[in-house]
């Protein structure tokens, strides 16, 4: 699952480890998230929205094709 | 790598209070190495033949293992209770979704591959010992129930 988490931390300047330590989680893990590699949980996916203030939607691109439905 | 499956923490005091039941139980550990050295040290003086010989070199070594595994947990522990900044960064690596996600398919691998071998090993040594067959017979058999008991077990829970 695609997500816009490096472009929302880039435009409020915000850096990885900050990123990690405001969700609770290792900086590798937001590294990981960032390229693609793991798709976060849905209380991650909530607690990374809320701390960008936007809706889950906005930030996770949910790809039909991608994920076959 | 167990510590962190066992981890169902949210918060800084949670972890405090489970470090402290930690310190216990690596005491507890501790005991049952030094528990260990000892009986290895009996065999070691036992009157008899290279097996006991053999036994108490395992148990002397599994022992020592254990204890300095426990003192280096302990102190670990001690630190992290004195240490505000170092517990948050340890209590973040265990609780860490993806830390535990990584832990539960490396040990459901390592299983996997376990068995896998010894399903080969079973089918190889029954050329040439019934001893070590039924070893591996009864390893995949154990793993097979277990593995079927537990599935049963959390389809239930979850």
């Amino acid at each position: 699952m695609k997500n816009k988490i490096h472009e929302l931390r880039k435009t409020q300047r915000i850096t990885q480890s900050e990123l990690a330590d405001a969700v609770e989680v290792t900086r590798q893990t937001i590294i990981s998230l960032e390229n693609g590699k793991y798709n976060a949980s849905l209380i991650l996916a909530h607690k990374i929205a809320q701390y960008f203030g936007v809706t889950i939607e906005e930030i996770f691109i949910f790809d039909l094709k991608e994920e076959n439905v | 790598m167990l510590k962190m499956l066992d981890c169902e923490i949210r918060t800084d005091e949670e972890y405090s209070k489970k470090l402290r039941q930690d310190i216990k139980k690596d005491i507890l550990v501790g005991m049952i190495g030094l528990a260990a050295v000892v009986g290895g040290i009996f065999n070691l003086f036992a009157e008899g033949s290279m097996n006991s010989s053999f036994l108490g070199g395992l148990f002397c070594g599994t022992g020592f293992a254990i204890i300095i595994f426990a003192i280096k947990s302990l102190l670990k522990t001690r630190k992290q209770l004195k240490d505000d900044k170092f517990r948050r960064e340890e209590r973040l690596k265990l609780s860490d979704e993806r830390n535990r996600f990584i832990g539960m398919r490396s040990l459901s691998l390592a299983g996997i591959i376990t068995m896998g071998l010894c399903y080969i090993g079973m089918l190889i040594s029954g050329f040439f010992s019934r001893a070590v067959f039924w070893t591996f017979w009864g390893i995949i058999i154990f793993y097979s129930v277990t593995t079927c008991i537990l599935r049963a077990y959390l389809e239930k829970r979850l």
